[in-house]
């Protein structure tokens, strides 16, 4: 059985298919990128990651870029070393999971997200926080609907 | 003595005056209101509340608003319960900070924050999650500064 049912269960709530738009603001709130979003969380029961988000992406000049994200459980934490991304997610409480990670293709970089997601676990909202130099200098604003 | 500088050193660090500004975005990201802030975090030593936040909020029209945030230290947090705001405020990493309170005039909403203080203790970077009915109708994005 997959140990995140019994250790992070406000995170398996979010396993399903979501839809929805990301959005990244700098910090004086002018946007700079929009896109639409699929997002496929699963909590395999079989083989090394407990975790295993697949992303799609896609702007409306008919840009598409696809990743998969697969993450594995230690100590009470999700953790992602993807070779892109290097991070872990944790539960706040029983709405809320925070994550944090460092994109190996920005150094000196870092994020923060919180994710709230609702009672009936049909949607969710999303915030990143960008950090270079402790300073953050944008965010990306995540609104999403499950579709399955 | 409340222990609140032992149990939270991290809200211990964000002690002082901050000014910034706060932008209020829509779900999609129309900004709906912007104002300058000037916040004041104090641990007074004696009275009843081990925490005391006095935010004032100017807009460029003139207006300013001032509003002041005791709480209480207990259990690893802080409570909040004034005349207009019921919630608490935890530590969950090093660098952050998370809240959620309800707003008594409005009873079908409740609002969740997260906050990260740089490590230098001189910028910080919140972002408010308004709920009503359980649907996210509105954030706040802060950008602060510390200025004593």
């Amino acid at each position: 059985m997959n140990p995140l049912h019994l250790h992070m269960p406000a995170l398996v709530r979010h396993a399903g298919v979501w839809e929805g738009a990301y959005r990244t603001v700098d910090s004086d709130g002018v946007e700079i990128d929009r896109h639409a979003s699929r997002i496929e969380v699963s909590f395999p029961d079989d083989g090394p990651h407990a975790y295993v988000q697949k992303n799609r992406f896609t702007w409306p000049d008919g840009r598409v870029v696809e990743a998969v994200h697969p993450g594995v459980y230690r100590d009470g934490r999700l953790w992602w070393d993807t070779g892109l991304i290097v991070g872990q997610a944790w539960q706040g409480d029983d709405r809320t999971c925070i994550l944090t990670w460092e994109r190996t293709d920005t150094p000196g970089s870092h994020l923060y997200e919180l994710i709230v997601l609702a009672p009936d676990g049909l949607t969710r909202a999303r915030t990143w926080h960008w950090f270079r130099n402790g300073v953050c200098y944008q965010r990306t604003l995540i609104d999403e609907t499950k579709v399955s | 003595m409340s222990g609140i500088r032992e149990g939270m050193p991290v809200l211990a660090r964000h002690e002082g005056v901050w000014e910034g500004e706060y932008i209020h975005v829509d779900p999609d990201n129309n900004v709906i209101d912007r104002h300058r802030s000037h916040l004041q975090c104090t641990f007074p030593a004696t009275g009843p509340h081990a925490y005391h936040q006095i935010n004032t909020y100017i807009w460029d029209d003139g207006r300013t608003e001032e509003i002041h945030f005791p709480a209480t230290y207990r259990d690893g947090a802080i409570w909040w319960d004034t005349e207009r705001i019921d919630g608490k405020a935890w530590e969950i990493d090093p660098r952050t900070v998370c809240l959620t309170w309800t707003r008594k005039d409005m009873p079908d909403a409740y609002l969740y924050e997260m906050i990260q203080l740089s490590a230098d203790g001189q910028d910080r970077a919140r972002t408010w999650h308004w709920f009503e009915n359980d649907q996210l109708f509105k954030r706040t994005c802060i950008k602060e500064r510390r200025v004593s």
